[in-house]
């Protein structure tokens, strides 16, 4: 769930960065060397954000993780041929590609708080029902996931797991209670959002005004510095 | 056209779409693997035709089957799709919307219709392989390996496209049968609908 305590780095910079590490960095990286370093310091910033904001297991793991990976892919993968080397290279590809997106995601949905979240996208100056069904998506999703699990522990706990031999009765028995909980949890947040001013016609002021602090001059530099760099391989090619 | 939106439609929007992505999500790990890369365009409107056609018992007015296109391909975009699926996610949901419009969004046939539109959606997925395929295909062999880029340039030739948005759009259709069938079947008697 969404931590409560104010984050150190604005909302608006990990908004960026998601942005930013989706649209450039999964695509694939290629060119000269600076360009390959910026795009792993980019690549590494959403594990350094989630270090600094406190969570530091999940940080610590996932950069071990990306670190380990990187280092198979610069030293180990060459020297390997054919099949095992495309096998190899799924997971490689899993880990250095799609972890950074991944931390991006949960750097942005999982340590911020939905207020933050709200003001950030106020900021922005977005159409205010976008931003409504932007700000319910984030508070919904680790709702979902949460549904999810528990579910799961419910369904373990009446020995259900394979639905007694029957493949129907294993979907149906997650299914059913899954759509009727997330559906009615849907309602109550679409409520609680409704008394919260979300889809007012007037301007909404928050309690909490997304700012910019020193921390984000970094992360903002080097996300601006990998836009520049992927704009300038793009029209060149 | 968002003026006529109520928060509650809003809401309705936002609920479903993470439940929608939610399945993509879970479609596209099998993208991993690279052979079942173009399956991609098959599954994952087979599998969304039922929180579709959930959120269609709940839709009302022009504009939310619209706004749940773009939000769907807004998230795509996030995790990594590529530019194209916001473009063919709004393009793809606009139609939609305007089938549905004119059955005034109670016809069941026409609703699987409509979801069958819907579902050209995730042709936007493979846009950049087509559209941009020479430096889409580098940048590929870059970064991901040369074999790796070879593989999927032999699994999506040019002529594989027409068979994809037919094939999504087939896929779509029977999404949506099934999911209006286990609809009317099992989740009203669990009293979830």
């Amino acid at each position: 769930m969404a931590n409560i305590s104010i984050s150190r780095v604005d909302p608006r910079s990990k908004i960026l960065l998601l942005l930013s590490i989706s649209i450039i960095l999964v695509g694939g990286a290629g060119g000269s060397e600076l360009v390959q370093r910026a795009y792993f310091v980019l690549a590494i910033l959403p594990m350094v954000v989630l270090i600094v904001e406190g969570h530091l297991k999940v940080g610590f793991i996932l950069t071990s993780l990306f670190m380990l990976f990187t280092w198979i892919a610069i030293s180990v993968v060459p020297s390997l041929q054919g099949d095992s080397k495309i096998a190899l290279m799924g997971m490689v590809v899993l880990c250095t590609r799609i972890l950074p997106s991944i931390a991006a995601g949960y750097c942005l949905l999982l340590t911020t708080s939905v207020s933050e979240l709200v003001s950030a996208l106020y900021k922005f100056r977005l159409p205010s029902p976008l931003i409504t069904v932007l700000v319910i998506i984030f508070r919904f999703f680790p709702c979902v996931l949460n549904e999810m699990l528990a579910i799961e522990r419910s369904v373990r706990m009446r020995g259900l797991l394979f639905g007694n031999g029957s493949v129907k009765t294993a979907i149906l028995c997650r299914l059913l209670p899954f759509l009727s909980n997330t559906l009615r949890i849907g309602d109550e947040l679409s409520a609680a959002a409704i008394s919260r001013g979300l889809g007012a016609e007037k301007h909404r002021s928050n309690y909490y005004e997304a700012r910019f602090t020193w921390l984000d001059l970094p992360i903002l530099a080097i996300i601006v510095l990998n836009v520049m760099l992927a704009a300038e391989s793009i029209w060149m090619v | 056209m968002s003026i006529n939106l109520s928060p509650k439609d809003l809401s309705t929007v936002a609920i479903y779409s993470v439940l929608f992505f939610m399945i993509m999500l879970a479609v596209g790990w099998l993208g991993v693997i690279p052979i079942f890369i173009p399956l991609l365009a098959v599954l994952a409107p087979l599998l969304g035709g039922l929180p579709f056609m959930i959120f269609l018992t709940r839709v009302d007015k022009f504009g939310m089957v619209s706004l749940m296109g773009f939000v769907n391909g807004l998230l795509m975009l996030v995790t990594g799709m590529g530019l194209w699926v916001v473009l063919t996610g709004i393009i793809f949901g606009v139609l939609a919307d305007l089938m549905l419009k004119r059955v005034n969004y109670q016809n069941l046939k026409k609703s699987a219709m409509a979801y069958s539109v819907f579902s050209v959606w995730v042709i936007g997925n493979f846009l950049p392989f087509y559209l941009s395929r020479e430096s889409y295909f580098a940048t590929l062999a870059e970064g991901n390996g040369k074999e790796y880029a070879e593989s999927l340039s032999l699994l999506l030739p040019y002529w594989l496209l027409p068979i994809l948005v037919v094939s999504a759009m087939l896929s779509g259709f029977i999404g949506a049968s099934i999911g209006s069938r286990l609809l009317n079947k099992q989740l009203s008697r669990a009293g979830v609908v």
